[in-house]
């Protein structure tokens, strides 16, 4: 509103001011010129000082009510005339300027000179008030400044209908936008009222608020679910049995679980955020690293069982997994050092197993026990002998087992026994005892009750690593019969000596029996740590040809790729070469076409030039390309039979012998394994070159022939053509290597580097003999069988 | 049948183009050739649209088809023609840049029937339309130096 009343103002202000400077110079404008009328008109009374004339003159001046006063000087500046008549000489002033008018304080005032001629007669005097402007000047303004007070009035009225229409609520919607915005309240609505237009503004806004709302809120649930589906993801990984870690780009770990941190045996809090390799030293150097390494840099997954040594020496084994994750790389270990014990463990029993077996099977009378005297083992013999099971004895203590028979006062044998095995047991050598007398329990279902039995025994030590007894072998001959015999003989013959004699030497060869068993026994301990430590040195050798394997499939996929890249190069080299190639040739058979007849013999000969060269260099990539293809093409072995192919590719050069005498001397040719398409090349090379070399023969004859050679089979073609010089034999398989030239026997100089490549990927060897103009001949070898190894 | 003779080539190199035309020019038969410039033109030929809106109408007797072309290639475009039942019926010789090509295309089995080494030789050219039993609708007098 102010604006409006500023401009209005100012308008009014504007519209005042020209008018009343228009006004003014009217008046101006009009009073000069009744000046000039009078002046004029006055000539005659001024001429002839007629100041009667001049006043009725200057009378007419009452015509115009605002001219207050008026006078007429002469050429001397005296007044010779007045108007009105009344008005007193100070009225007027002293002396009259020549010529101007000017507003004074409250009257215009013009000086206007009578002439006659260029006779200057005297000077017009007017006076007038300014009432009329000051008038049309009060009257103006006061109109203006009611009709500015009109539209001010007018204005606030309508000012503040729009407050209550419009610019209230559209104030107050700001307002509303305003505080969602700050609260990022969205649930806040504009309040509608006003007009149509502004009410439908309002309305629109809270449809958008809606949406706003609903958007806002929908995206408050999907963050919520979100934040829900990363716990229980963390959470999971928290409580697995398994260990779970995260190890970043950067190598910095970023997430560990329980589990794990028991694994390592370090805390998150000491691992997390810092460098896998600071964490673990020398790590870098293992073969898990190397994985990791994969995984992270070539997003690899892969999976191992990995002995892991802790700083103090102790040691685990882990089953990782090891895969690519978008934070980096994911390790889930098990520890799998209990089982793999537990495998060792199995193993080492399987091993006592069959020496149990063989133990038990052994010839021989005797029972292995425990320093604590308990039963450990026991052979089949003796088993028989005591008529015992070893189910029933195994683990029960000896004199438990086999106690003195109580229905025999004499009975000695616990406590001789028990005497020999302690003194075993004190010395740490055998002890050999005295023919005893030990009777054994009969089992019930042979009716119970005890037996005589006559035993031999010695009592030997097994020493463990450390010297200490591990276990004693006790062994016996059962002697029962030979003593009843003795007793039986001794009744009818009294000899004691004999008998004893007798004794002495079955004791000693007792003792000898049991020396020889212990050493057997030493020896087995050796064989089976020897074992042991094969079993470990495998385990390694194992791991090592792992690794191995590893590298080699790296390897070989990168050859792959390689290959692939190759191919695709020279596929894409060929083709791209191609294009321009034709264009020359193309368009030099155009010129050709077009310059018939135009040109001369030289112009022609360059032009052929041309066209030779470019399809010369077709010729190249072509073979080029076979070359190359040559060396990668997968091979593919199957028995081929030779005969069948040499026909085959002489037929082939039926049209390059057409009109020629050529005789061919084909020998007889075996069966070969080798890739049939690369043969076929081989013979199609050697032969078109024998061909090709003897073209300049009257009669041609070619031989091709195989010599069966150990282990493989020798293949030759001979000819009688150009031949070469022998001191450049070794440049014949090259590539691109030519001993003639061009003008003389055309060609690229690649089949032979060809036949060479193929042959040598066959396993065998190519060479050449040759003499100028009388020949060559060209040899290769096959080995008898292919190896499945390309 | 005026509009049968036409031969429809989808060439992407001016100079293959030029090549070829000269090749057929020598035998009359340039006046009824339409080029292209790859396979989006091309089919926009065939099917009546963009450009080509405003064609005479009816199939061109032949196409032929160069393998490597920009936007859309030679092998898409076959594939296109041959699975369309108003386009099936055209008969297509693709344009190789060698012999061994010749072995790529082959494996693609989408119903090619002909090929011509790059550049067109002309002979050669009547060889692959012979082969299609085309001859008749393209050529409307004998070569000069026919075999």
């Amino acid at each position: 509103m102010g604006t409006s009343l500023a401009v209005l103002v100012l308008t009014c202000v504007a519209f005042l001011t020209t008018d009343y400077i228009v006004n003014g110079k009217n008046l101006s404008q009009t009073l000069i010129t009744r000046a000039g009328i009078i002046a004029a008109n006055s000539t005659a009374p001024l001429a002839t000082h007629n100041g009667e004339d001049a006043a009725i003159i200057l009378s007419s001046l009452r015509l115009d009510p605002h001219i207050v006063a008026a006078c007429m000087y002469d050429s001397d500046g005296r007044i010779i005339a007045k108007y009105p008549l009344s008005a007193p000489n100070e009225v007027f002033p002293g002396s009259p300027e020549r010529q101007g008018h000017r507003f004074e304080k409250s009257h215009f005032i013009v000086f206007e000179p009578i002439l006659q001629g260029n006779r200057w007669l005297g000077t017009v005097f007017l006076k007038s008030d300014l009432t009329e402007l000051n008038d049309r000047f009060q009257l103006y303004s006061i109109i203006l400044i009611m009709i500015v007070v009109a539209s001010l009035a007018v204005s606030y009225g309508l000012s503040v209908r729009f407050q209550k229409d419009i610019s209230g609520p559209i104030r107050d919607l700001a307002e509303t936008a305003r505080s969602i915005a700050i609260q990022n309240d969205y649930t806040l609505r504009a309040r509608i009222r006003g007009t149509e237009e502004v009410g439908l503004l309002a309305d629109s806004f809270n449809n958008m608020l809606d949406q706003i709302q609903h958007r806002d809120s929908s995206l408050q649930k999907i963050n919520e679910a979100l934040q829900k589906a990363e716990e229980r993801f963390k959470s999971t990984l928290d409580h697995m049995l398994e260990g779970c870690q995260i190890i970043g780009f950067d190598w910095r770990y970023i997430y560990i679980n329980e589990a794990a941190q028991k694994q390592n045996r370090r805390s998150k809090e000491e691992l997390l955020g810092n460098r896998y390799m600071d964490m673990w030293p020398g790590i870098e150097a293992t073969t898990v690293f190397g994985i990791l390494k994969r995984c992270m840099e070539e997003r690899i997954p892969d999976h191992m069982e990995n002995e892991f040594t802790f700083p103090d020496g102790a040691a685990g084994w882990y089953d990782l997994s090891i895969q690519p994750v978008p934070e980096g790389v994911f390790i889930l270990s098990e520890d799998i050092t209990k089982r793999k014990h537990l495998e060792d463990e199995r193993v080492e029993l399987q091993k006592r197993l069959q020496f149990q077996t063989l133990f038990e099977s052994v010839p021989g009378l005797f029972l292995v026990l425990k320093p604590d005297l308990s039963i450990v083992g026991a052979s089949d013999a003796y088993l028989n002998a005591t008529k015992t099971k070893r189910e029933e004895i195994a683990g029960r203590g000896l004199f438990e087992v086999f106690p003195d028979n109580p229905n025999d006062p004499t009975a000695d044998g616990v406590s001789n026994l028990r005497s020999s095995l302690e003194r075993v047991l004190k010395n740490r050598v055998a002890d050999t005892m005295a023919l005893q007398k030990y009777d054994i329990r009969r089992p019930e279902s042979e009716g119970g009750g005890f037996e005589e039995r006559y035993w031999s025994p010695v009592n030997s030590p097994v020493l463990g690593a450390e010297g200490e007894i591990e276990y004693i072998i006790h062994r016996v001959e059962d002697v029962t019969e030979f003593v009843r015999q003795k007793q039986s003989k001794a009744a009818k013959e009294n000899d004691p000596s004999g008998l004893q004699a007798k004794m002495e030497k079955m004791e000693a060869e007792i003792f000898s029996r049991s020396q020889e068993l212990q050493e057997m026994n030493g020896k087995l301990h050796a064989a089976n740590d020897e074992l042991v430590k094969r079993n470990i040195e495998n385990q390694e050798s194992e791991q090592r040809i792992q690794n191995l394997n590893a590298d080699l499939t790296l390897r070989a996929s990168q050859l792959e790729v390689v290959n692939k890249e190759l191919e695709a190069f020279s596929y894409s080299v060929s083709h791209d070469l191609r294009a321009p190639l034709r264009h020359i040739d193309g368009f030099a058979d155009l010129l050709r076409k077009h310059t018939a007849g135009k040109l001369d013999e030289k112009g022609q000969r360059f032009l052929t030039t041309i066209s030779d060269s470019a399809k010369q260099m077709g010729v190249l990539i072509d073979e080029l390309l076979v070359f190359s293809r040559m060396g990668r093409t997968e091979m593919r072995a199957a028995k081929i039979d030779l005969g069948r192919l040499v026909k085959e590719s002489i037929d082939a050069l039926s049209e390059d012998t057409l009109g020629r005498d050529v005789r061919w001397n084909i020998g007889a040719l075996p069966h070969v394994e080798a890739d049939e398409a690369m043969l076929r090349l081989v013979f199609q090379n050697l032969l078109g070159n024998a061909v090709k070399y003897t073209r300049n023969c009257k009669k041609t004859e070619i031989e091709i022939g195989c010599t069966a050679k150990a282990n493989e089979h020798e293949f030759f073609v001979r000819d009688n053509g150009a031949g070469f010089d022998m001191q450049y034999a070794d440049k014949l398989f090259g590539v691109f290597q030519r001993l003639h030239r061009s003008d003389e026997f055309e060609g690229t100089g690649i089949g032979l580097a060809n036949v060479r490549r193929i042959i040598q990927r066959h396993g065998g060897r190519t060479w050449a003999e040759g003499k100028i103009n009388e020949g060559a001949v060209f040899y290769f070898s096959l080995p008898e069988h292919q190896h499945d190894d390309d | 049948m005026n509009g049968f003779k036409r031969i429809l080539l989808m060439e992407d190199n001016p100079k293959d183009v030029e090549l070829t035309l000269a090749a057929l020019d020598e035998h009359n038969l340039a006046n009824e050739v339409v080029v292209v410039r790859d396979g989006a033109e091309g089919l926009d030929y065939l099917y009546m649209r963009g450009q080509f809106q405003m064609r005479a109408s009816g199939n061109p007797a032949v196409i032929l088809l160069d393998l490597k072309m920009p936007k859309v290639d030679g092998l898409e475009v076959l594939r296109q023609v041959k699975s369309d039942s108003g386009l099936k019926t055209i008969p297509v010789v693709m344009l190789t840049s060698s012999r061994e090509e010749k072995d790529l295309v082959l494996s693609y089995s989408l119903g090619v029937n002909a090929y011509v080494v790059k550049p067109v030789d002309f002979q050669e050219f009547l060889n692959a339309v012979k082969e299609l039993g085309i001859f008749w609708a393209i050529i409307n007098e004998p070569p000069k130096d026919s075999a």
